[in-house]
């Protein structure tokens, strides 16, 4: 419980999920707690009423309503007194939500029954059972349609309500249709029609629209008809570019049903709308679109970081702020290892996102959260087991949001045990690798190594046409009498790590082409290819060799950094000193091996990362060799690697520097993560991680932390950009942290967004060179000419430490969304407002000696509310000086909500800058001050 | 939701763990030690005398961070006392005398007084009696501690390792790892937060370079890595940890920010 005024945090665990009523307050579950808030902001236990409501509690006049999976209580509020039941309910059905509305409770069970209750008993309830579907019958269009396209299932969206049609798809496909028609009357008949045909909502939904067609999802369609050119309107009408938009990229088609002079008109519209990525057929009657491969710019995601290389970073530069809903829900959140178990992350390839679960692998579409195929493996259980989970996770009650599941290394240790390709993904069981047809989930061969020594398949990857396997486990005996061992099993079980052998196969014959045995076990950490090599680590697991070092003793011979020929094995060199860590990154741009430890939460014992060597493949030299403190597998991006916070020059091992965004100065690049387990991710434009909620830096701006709220990334890393989406399959199963919403999703950029970081920014002192100061704005923002914007008063995160002073009458705050104020540049800044500001004083520098310098003052206004021209007025002071008389923002904007930017160059100020607004009708407002040291001297006043 | 005096938001609390609190200083504020525990292991009714004694011991215990239970199990020849830490068996005890000094003694409350007066850490000389290995360490640990610039704020103290006065003391450091008690070589040990012992650094272990990664970690921010598995154990005391000096390290670095590091 917080208070909202400061943020201060009143009590930690007052109880679970509350209906808020004024002062009182209902705590639900297994009981109902009363409580109220008193004056000092604590909450007084009033009563504890024995009824359960752990699955929903709403209160609707002098009543609350509790629902559990047992049945509904309704409950009457008796001031002074503990509630006194009215009545109960019971179920066989689980109710998951109730609603109250016009005199009605309403309670939905998880089966999708929609129970509705009056305010007295009926002897016979009235029941509207789910209508069998009427069988739909096959037509020929249709089975036109689908010959020419191929497509049978997916997303369809239909221009044109031809019913024959929409039934023959609905027959013969399992396409999900989403029809437009521009006459109303018919999709309402089309609805009443399919509905009594008994086709539920999720198979075909009917729209209307006029002229425009509204915004459709981007890349959702797997087959769009428009079997209506009317509904694509007329020349400039931008409905081809809406449609190819939204076509499903890899395999989404478009097939319009027009000839001769149509179709011709129809081909040269669409194919003129600036989408290259389509392929374009005809026949006598149609014309078809076809969108193949990935969207340009975007790229995968596989193995357990990115690539083969271990990048932790994904080439997507299609991924960037602002982000917006693609889609939400998809599939069950069962489908997922336990989320502290940290099991392999999802590997993200042609359009379909890989994810493993207890005993199941499946695949989703990415750009619809659709599941495409799940399967189900028989070993897989077992080799999961004290892998990826253990005996603290109930199996029997996977939902139960009691503690479950312990945190384990899993896949932060293991490595991962899939990994998926356009054509199959490869899945070790025990001691074989299953071939899954990425398409269909189907098992479409199996390799075994031939060798009746293989008990288990460890280490697993995918170069070229190569598959490369780690034969059987190495294993660290004595480790099991060592004391840290006894003292955290968890986090010391080094038998997981590394495989006593590696072996490469052809991927897709399974012909054996090279093995390797190694002097202690190949780390999977550092199992790594690139240019037509692989990298090895052949060692001891890092604690051990620490363990060795702390007494003095040498590590043991034979530990060495391996370079192979990838496709022969032979070894081309090895490096012997200085063998330390377990994790190898391979940047191909650079030709730089990266030699590291993979340290994070829940990571085995011995992985801190202390040191970092970087070698140039070509000339085998030692680039650099550097202590650098880290806490996150290192990403290599590009020229740069970033860590849990900081980042340093690849080719130097420096850190990297920035400028303070305020004065200017030289400081060490770093970006704040909040509480969170998991790692953190690249991809070309953005670093993504668990930060509390779902968390971003846009590498493209030094503007902090941005938060994506409303829910939580994985306590495994799942907020992964790939194939133009940050994907989130949902992995907080069985977690009782309170976000909104707990689903799946996934995001694309929309530029049209707003969005806010946490800017973390502390002012040193030093003369501020430029600073904006956006009031009342829910957070800060750099904008496109590399000012930071602070919100003002600073009330979320550590307060910047740059003294403000303001005076106010009838104070007053204003704040609107960004896309309400018509403004070119900065709607963000306009968006929000403080009303009455009499006087505002910034500190510009601690120093004490300031000569006076010359400044640009940039006032932005917009007004918030419906004022006519002459209701607000005000002048404006800078520095005790009138810049402006009877400044009338609805009268210089010509209407609320467009932005006006008052410029007032070559004000003198040393210390500190002030600024007055001295009211001449209504009160005053202000959206920002923007405020810019000049160079040269200028006394020319302007307007923006 | 009507209109209230109160403006109180009510969230479910998360906690940020970002830290800039050296790992030392965090350690002692918000670490307890891990409790011990003390069984007496009988075959069956017990005398007067042992029930007196007994209560006489949990007495004392609630100053430490120690855990009595009397324990029936009839598969022994007699009974004993046995001291635990997690699932490990530290030392057995025949007689209630043997437990003399068990949660107290001269040089643990020295350590404890010096982490409560705002130390980076004790480091503690565990020496074997054999004159030229013993000097050979202590003359690196003089060496790199006169050189390092967190010198003055820690503390080097000596232990003889058959010091019967310490021989608790000694036995639950001799049980940090499972061979120490094997091995007859010096060895140094890191004490800090609330009697936190590091895994020691032995024979030729007990270098320079070992001696400044120890003293890298206590200078560290803390960490999510770190506070999750904490290294090393805890030592059987009866300090209260309570209103500690403030860590004297945050003096130094703020005047020296060049020596800041994570």
């Amino acid at each position: 419980m917080y208070d909202s005024e400061n943020g201060n945090l009143l009590s930690a665990n007052s109880g679970e999920y509350p209906v808020v009523d004024g002062n009182e307050v209902y705590f639900s579950g297994k009981a109902i707690t009363g409580a109220k808030i008193q004056p000092g902001k604590k909450a007084e236990t009033l009563w504890k009423a024995n009824v359960s409501a752990t699955n929903d509690l709403i209160r609707a006049g002098d009543d609350l309503y509790a629902a559990d999976s047992s049945g509904i209580t309704a409950l009457r509020l008796v001031a002074g007194s503990p509630p006194v039941v009215k009545w109960r309910y019971p179920l066989d059905k689980n109710v998951v939500r109730l609603l109250a509305a016009n005199g009605r409770l309403i309670a939905v069970t998880g089966d999708g029954a929609i129970l509705v209750f009056g305010d007295s008993p009926v002897s016979k309830p009235m029941v509207f059972p789910r209508q069998k579907p009427r069988i739909l019958k096959s037509t020929a269009k249709a089975g036109r349609i689908v010959r020419n396209t191929g497509v049978r299932e997916g997303y369809g969206l239909l221009l044109g309500g031809d019913i024959s049609l929409i039934e023959g798809l609905l027959a013969t496909t399992s396409l999900n249709l989403i029809v437009y028609d521009k006459d109303s009357a018919r999709i309402k008949s089309l609805r009443e029609y399919f509905d009594r045909a008994g086709v539920p909502a999720e198979r075909a939904g009917f729209l209307h629209f006029g002229r425009e067609l509204p915004l459709l999802p981007k890349y959702f369609s797997s087959l769009t008809i428009v079997s209506d050119l009317t509904c694509t309107g007329s020349g400039n009408s931008s409905i081809p570019e809406e449609l190819l938009s939204a076509a499903r990229p890899y395999d989404g088609k478009i097939i319009i049903m027009a000839k001769g002079k149509e179709k011709e008109e129809a081909l040269k519209r669409f194919s003129s709308a600036g989408f290259e990525d389509f392929t374009v057929a005809e026949g006598k009657d149609y014309c078809l679109f076809a969108r193949t491969g990935p969207l340009k710019g975007s790229s995968t995601w596989t193995h357990n970081y990115g690539n083969i290389a271990n990048t932790v970073k994904s080439d997507d530069e299609l991924v960037k702020a602002p982000l917006g809903i693609l889609w939400f829900g998809g599939s069950s959140n069962l489908d997922v290892l336990p989320r502290h178990g940290h099991g392999p992350g999802e590997q993200v390839i042609d359009g379909r996102l890989i994810i493993q679960g207890i005993n199941s692998l499946s695949a989703r579409d990415v750009y619809t959260g659709r599941v495409l195929w799940k399967r189900e493996f028989k070993r897989l259980m077992d080799d999961s087991w004290l892998v990826y989970y253990d005996e603290s996770y109930d199996e029997e009650n996977p939902l139960d949001p009691k503690y479950n599941q312990v945190h384990m290394p899993g896949a932060n240790a293991r490595g991962t045990n899939f990994i998926a390709t356009k054509e199959y993904v490869y899945l070790i069981e025990g001691n074989r690798c299953n071939l899954i047809d990425i398409k269909t989930g189907e098992t479409a061969r199996v390799f075994e190594t031939g060798d009746d020594s293989t008990k288990e398949l460890g280490y697993i990857g995918v170069y070229d046409d190569l598959l490369i396997l780690g034969n059987n486990f190495a294993e660290y005996n004595g480790m099991e009498n060592d004391s840290i061992r006894l003292k955290n099993p968890l986090f010391t079980d080094y038998n997981l790590t590394a495989s006593r052998e590696l072996l490469a196969m052809d991927r897709f014959t399974g012909k054996m082409l090279w093995r390797m045995n190694a002097n202690h076990g190949f780390i999977h950490n550092s199992v790594i290819a690139g240019d037509g090599k692989l990298f090895c680590l052949d060692k001891l697991p890092q604690y051990l060799e620490t363990k060795l070092r702390r007494r003095g003793d040498e590590p043991p011979v034979g530990s060495r950094l391996l370079y192979h020929d990838a496709r022969t094995g032979n070894i081309i060199h090895q490096e012997t000193k200085d063998v330390f860590g377990t994790w190898l990154g391979y940047s191909a741009e650079h030709q730089l091996l990266l030699q590291a430890t993979r340290p994070s939460r829940d990571m085995l014992n011995g992985e801190e990362g202390k040191r970092m060597i970087a070698y140039d493949v070509v000339t085998k030299n030692k680039i650099w060799d550097k202590e650098i403190k880290y806490a996150n597998p290192p990403i290599l991006h590009n020229d740069k690697i970033y860590t849990n916070g900081e980042a340093f020059h690849l080719l130097s091992g420096d850190p990297l520097m920035e400028k303070d965004p305020v004065t200017g100065e030289e400081l060490k690049w770093s970006f704040k993560r909040e509480y969170g387990c998991g790692i953190v991710s690249a991809s070309e434009h953005l670093l993504s991680f668990r930060s509390a909620s779902a968390g971003f830096v846009n590498l493209e701006s030094m503007e902090g932390t941005g938060s994506l709220g409303g829910w939580k990334a994985g306590c495994s890393t799942n907020l992964i950009a790939a194939d133009g989406v940050l994907n989130s399959p949902d992995y907080t199963r069985t977690c009782q942290c309170p976000y909104q919403n707990q689903t799946s999703l996934a995001l694309i950029h929309m530029p049209w967004m707003a969005y806010w970081t946490n800017s973390n920014y502390t002012w040193n002192g030093s003369p501020v060179q430029k600073l904006g100061l956006n009031f009342n704005a829910p957070g800060d923002r750099v904008s496109s000419d590399n000012v930071l914007w602070l919100e003002y008063p600073f009330t979320a995160g550590t307060p910047p430490g740059i003294p403000v002073k303001m005076d106010t009458t009838g104070f007053r705050k204003f704040r609107k969304e960004p896309f309400m104020i018509s403004s070119e540049e900065t709607p963000w800044v306009s968006a929000s407002a403080l009303e009455g500001i009499r006087s505002l004083e910034v500190t510009l520098t601690k120093e004490v000696t300031v000569p006076e310098a010359f400044f640009t003052i940039r006032l932005y206004f917009a007004e918030p509310e419906n004022k006519k021209p002459g209701e607000r007025v005000f002048d404006i002071f800078l520095q005790d000086r009138k810049v402006s008389a009877g400044f009338d923002i609805a009268g210089e904007a010509g209407q609320s909500g467009r932005e006006v930017i008052k410029t007032y160059h070559g004000i003198p100020a040393g210390k500190t800058l002030k600024l007055d607004l001295q009211p001449l009708k209504g009160n005053t407002l202000i959206c920002g001050i923007e405020i810019l040291r000049e160079t040269p001297l200028s006394t020319i006043e302007t307007d923006k | 939701m009507k209109s209230s005096g109160w403006k109180i938001v009510i969230v479910a609390a998360w906690i940020s763990l970002a830290c800039t609190t050296k790992v030392s200083e965090w350690v002692l504020l918000n670490a307890p030690a891990d409790r011990y525990l003390l069984a007496y292991f009988h075959q069956g009714a017990l005398p007067d005398p042992v029930i007196r004694q007994n209560r006489e011991i949990e007495a004392k215990i609630p100053q430490a961070n120690l855990l009595f239970k009397q324990v029936l199990k009839k598969d022994i020849d007699r009974p004993y006392y046995a001291l635990y830490y997690k699932n490990r068996l530290f030392a057995r005890y025949d007689d209630s005398r043997a437990l003399a000094g068990l949660t107290s003694s001269p040089m643990r409350k020295k350590i404890a007084a010096e982490l409560m007066e705002g130390q980076l850490c004790v480091l503690l000389y565990l020496t074997t009696g054999n004159s030229v290995k013993d000097m050979k360490g202590m003359e690196v640990i003089r060496k790199t501690l006169s050189a390092s610039p967190f010198g003055k704020i820690i503390t080097l103290v000596e232990l003889d390792s058959n010091d019967p006065e310490e021989q608790h003391f000694a036995n639950m450091l001799l049980n940090v790892e499972e061979d120490l008690k094997t091995i007859s070589e010096p060895m140094l040990f890191g004490i800090f937060g609330q009697f936190r012992v590091l895994e020691p650094l032995l024979a030729k272990g007990i270098s320079g370079e070992n001696i400044r990664l120890m003293i890298d970690f206590f200078t560290a921010d803390c960490s999510c890595v770190i506070k999750d598995d904490l290294p090393g154990i805890s030592m059987l005391c009866e300090e209260t940890w309570k209103d500690p000096v403030p860590a004297r390290v945050n003096k130094i670095l703020d005047e020296n920010p060049q020596l800041m590091h994570r």
